[in-house]
């Protein structure tokens, strides 16, 4: 048998000034009970909060990119960073993914003469424009999105004439399902296309009214009474981060922007709790994001309205992955091998989660 | 169905916020295939529905809550997938309906808008489709779906710097399958098949969430190549694409144009048969009769040829429009005059350079060579190289006496592929004969 493990350990590399990078394939490592929660949060077994789920990527593998780089390469003044309070603690963190357009024909269709599409909705108002982070298009934030959709543009019968064409943002992210759960559908090709700049105008009324809250509320009536508008706590955890914790610029002035923000002096967490910040871990999600952090169980949480007094113990019943993360680089776990894999996984009940998770529930 | 699914679905408009990407297909069908183009709409509910559950669950929403816009057009969708699934244009009528219902409750609703642009192309309705996809852009102008079906209906009516245009932006915003695989026909009737082949690769490298749509670039993809007469990958390109969607029709029909095209004639004819079965659809029950009728089975080709017409009323019943396809079959194995009045109509229909070599070889058909010359020269005006739309130019230059010209083609067809068709290959070779 081949020994992926050694062949993998090639594929590390190092980077200038001490960062290092994997590409290849790994486990895929989101948990998620697909089915249900991309059907409008139809949880499987209402609440949720005792396992239960089908764990929908279980036993998959992904194409991946992994970096870790040092501080000082990614904070805005260059050094690496003193502690939780310090001023260059928090960074904000997006990928995205680009494809080569082409020019049609050789004719000159004078595309530039014609009208431009301005999105109705810019303004200068909200938000400013965040730096372009050091990690773009990788970092351990990676979206299968990006991973999946790296795309070869050598072509077999290519002409170099041709593929000149610009490069295009057709994909980003930043939190992990801001996009999926807050966008309505005729927004996501913008979402895709913009920078995280003009996130207030796309996705501050998205998230102080959400749609996901409407429909859940109508899904599992008398259930789950989620507060349906002025949810400006959403806004602020997801798009301008807390307080004293990952909030770039202290105060009202936060940028409204779709980034992952990380507070790079807090201490890890010994025992992460997979509520990470809702369970009292305050070095998991939305400080940054492990791959432990339960993002379906604690978006839906977040929606149903865990930080203005409604919370409610729901979730995917699907509490973490089919294998365990590494403790070293590249974190993510070995992927099966072909002959071996058994797809997807039903998780076995568990001891219910509470409305509100015991800073201990992970041990 | 229980209650609360079909409260779900009552809110599947609100829900299609969980849609990550629509991926929009839908190269227009450049045969009779009524199949509408892919949209990829078809996992928007449910991926774990298949299409008739869905159209079930829908029905159920829209009874539930009568008044909901969103329902109608996602049913209006799922109608028209299940057309692509059976190929049968009924279901044309009824998504026709569903997006009315729709329309009449919220004019500005933007599925159903585009599901009426995506409707019209599918019944060749190119007009029309222009008026809806307009309205579309108007509607969200960031989005790139309307875009299909816009450069789409361009390209069919014969507008093509306009399309051109269109095009471009459409790539500039998002550089998708959808995108690709436009460029490449659009490079390909320009008589560009390296360019064409290098965009439809990359179409195919870009890929989809929804099977069908790799798969149909996939198999655009053999076509390619099998126009130029390489069979090899030709065969790869459809056995990838039957590997990503086992029993997909199109690509085996692809694999039986290879068998054909390799002198196997009976596999070709085995393959095809229970195609024509499963997909009622002219453009195989051509390829089997034409197939039949080289290999020497006469009565066999007569007999399925004659269902293109049964297939012709049941299309034209739904309202789809097949006049290129059907005028080109007259010309060929039917009524002549008949196949000078359908391309006539066809073209002031659709002013296209696939209308035109309709109409020109209709013309030459029925005996006015010279006229159906000027038209093929018309077909070939932007410098599309096909080798079925070149034949028909040099046969019309032949029975027209030009001798030159007749060559000049004729050379081209059979150097482009030398077998391109078992039935006209031949005629292709005598008619060279003839003028050299």
């Amino acid at each position: 048998m081949p020994d992926y493990s050694a062949l993998a350990a090639e594929g590390v590399r190092s980077l200038p000034g001490g960062g290092k990078v994997f590409v290849g394939d790994r486990d895929e490592s989101f948990f998620i009970d697909l089915g249900a929660t991309f059907d409008s949060v139809n949880l499987r077994v209402p609440p949720g909060n005792a396992g239960g789920g089908r764990d929908d990527f279980a036993g998959f593998g992904t194409s991946s990119i992994v970096m870790q780089v040092p501080e000082a390469e990614v904070t805005k003044n260059g050094r690496s960073v003193a502690g939780e309070g310090a001023a260059n603690a928090v960074v904000g963190v997006w990928a995205s993914t680009e494809r080569r357009a082409l020019q049609v024909t050789d004719a000159d269709y004078n595309v530039a003469a014609a009208p431009r599409i301005v999105p109705r909705e810019r303004t200068a108002s909200e938000g400013g424009p965040p730096r372009r982070p050091a990690t773009r298009g990788g970092g351990q934030t990676r979206d299968r999105n990006q991973t999946r959709e790296q795309t070869t543009m050598i072509s077999r019968s290519g002409s170099a004439r041709r593929t000149a064409g610009d490069w295009v943002q057709v994909s980003r992210l930043g939190g992990p399902l801001i996009n999926e759960l807050f966008s309505p559908a005729v927004r996501k090709d913008l979402y895709n296309r913009r920078t995280p700049d003009g996130d207030g105008a796309l996705l501050g009324r998205q998230t102080r009214e959400p749609i996901l809250a409407r429909i859940i509320n109508r899904e599992f009536p008398d259930l789950i009474n989620a507060p349906e508008t002025g949810r400006t706590d959403l806004t602020e955890i997801l798009l301008q981060g807390v307080e004293g914790l990952n909030r770039q610029i202290p105060g009202a002035g936060a940028p409204t922007v779709d980034t992952l923000k990380i507070n790079l002096g807090t201490a890890p967490a010994t025992v992460p709790n997979r509520f990470g910040l809702l369970g009292g871990d305050r070095a998991g999600y939305p400080n940054g994001r492990r791959l432990e952090d339960d993002i379906v169980d604690i978006q839906v949480r977040l929606i149903a309205g865990f930080l203005v007094g409604n919370k409610q113990p729901l979730g995917d019943g699907v509490v973490a992955n089919d294998k365990p993360f590494l403790t070293e680089f590249p974190y993510l776990a070995e992927p099966d091998s072909g002959f071996d894999s058994r797809l997807k996984r039903q998780e076995p009940a568990q001891p219910p989660d509470l409305p509100d998770p015991a800073p201990t529930d992970g041990l | 169905m229980n209650r609360l699914r079909a409260h779900l679905l009552k809110l599947a408009v609100p829900a299609l916020v969980f849609v990550v990407a629509l991926v929009v297909l839908g190269v227009v069908n450049r045969s009779s295939t009524p199949a509408a183009p892919p949209t990829g709409e078809s996992g928007v509910i449910s991926r774990g529905q298949s299409t008739p559950e869905q159209i079930e669950a829908l029905q159920d929403a829209v009874r539930e809550a009568p008044g909901d816009a969103g329902s109608y057009a996602l049913l209006g969708d799922a109608f028209l997938q299940r057309a692509r699934e059976t190929a049968d244009p009924s279901w044309y009528a009824k998504a026709d309906d569903a997006f009315g219902e729709a329309l009449r409750r919220d004019p500005r609703e933007l599925t159903a808008v585009n599901g009426r642009a995506t409707l019209a192309l599918a019944r060749h309705d190119f007009r029309a489709a222009l008026e809806h996809a307009r309205r579309a852009r108007r509607l969200e102008p960031g989005l790139v779906r309307p875009y299909a079906a816009l450069v789409d209906a361009l390209v069919e009516l014969g507008r093509y710097d306009e399309a051109g245009r269109e095009l471009q932006r459409m790539i500039d915003l998002k550089p998708t399958l959808a995108s690709y695989a436009r460029v490449s026909y659009f490079r390909e009737l320009h008589g560009d098949l390296a360019g064409a082949i290098e965009a439809m690769e990359l179409a195919v490298s870009a890929g989809s969430g929804t099977p069908e749509n790799s798969a149909y670039v996939q198999t655009l993809l053999g076509n390619l190549e099998l126009n130029r007469g390489r069979t090899g990958p030709a065969r790869l390109a459809y056995r990838t694409a039957l590997e990503r969607l086992p029993g997909y029709v199109p690509a085996d029909a692809g694999l039986a144009r290879v068998d054909a095209a390799r002198g196997q004639l009976d596999a070709a004819i085995r393959r095809y048969r229970p195609l024509v079965e499963r997909l009622p659809l002219p453009e195989y029950a051509i390829a089997l009769g034409e197939a039949e009728l080289a290999a020497g089975r006469i009565g066999d080709g007569h007999r399925d040829l004659e269902l293109v017409r049964a297939e012709e009323r049941l299309l034209s019943a739904s309202g789809v429009n097949t006049d290129v396809e059907i005028a080109l079959f007259e010309a060929d194995h039917g009524s002549a005059a008949r196949g000078v009045r359908v391309a006539r109509r066809a073209w002031r229909a659709a002013p296209s350079v696939r209308s035109a070599d309709a109409l020109g070889w209709a013309l030459t058909a029925a005996g006015h060579a010279e006229e159906g010359l000027a038209w093929g020269r018309r077909a070939l005006k932007l410098g599309w190289r096909d080798p079925v739309v070149l034949y028909h130019a040099g046969v019309s230059a032949t029975e027209a006496g030009r001798r030159e010209v007749a060559r000049r083609y004729l050379k081209q067809s059979l150097a482009l592929n030398p077998e391109f068709s078992p039935y006209h290959a031949p005629r292709a070779r005598r008619a060279l004969e003839r003028v050299s």
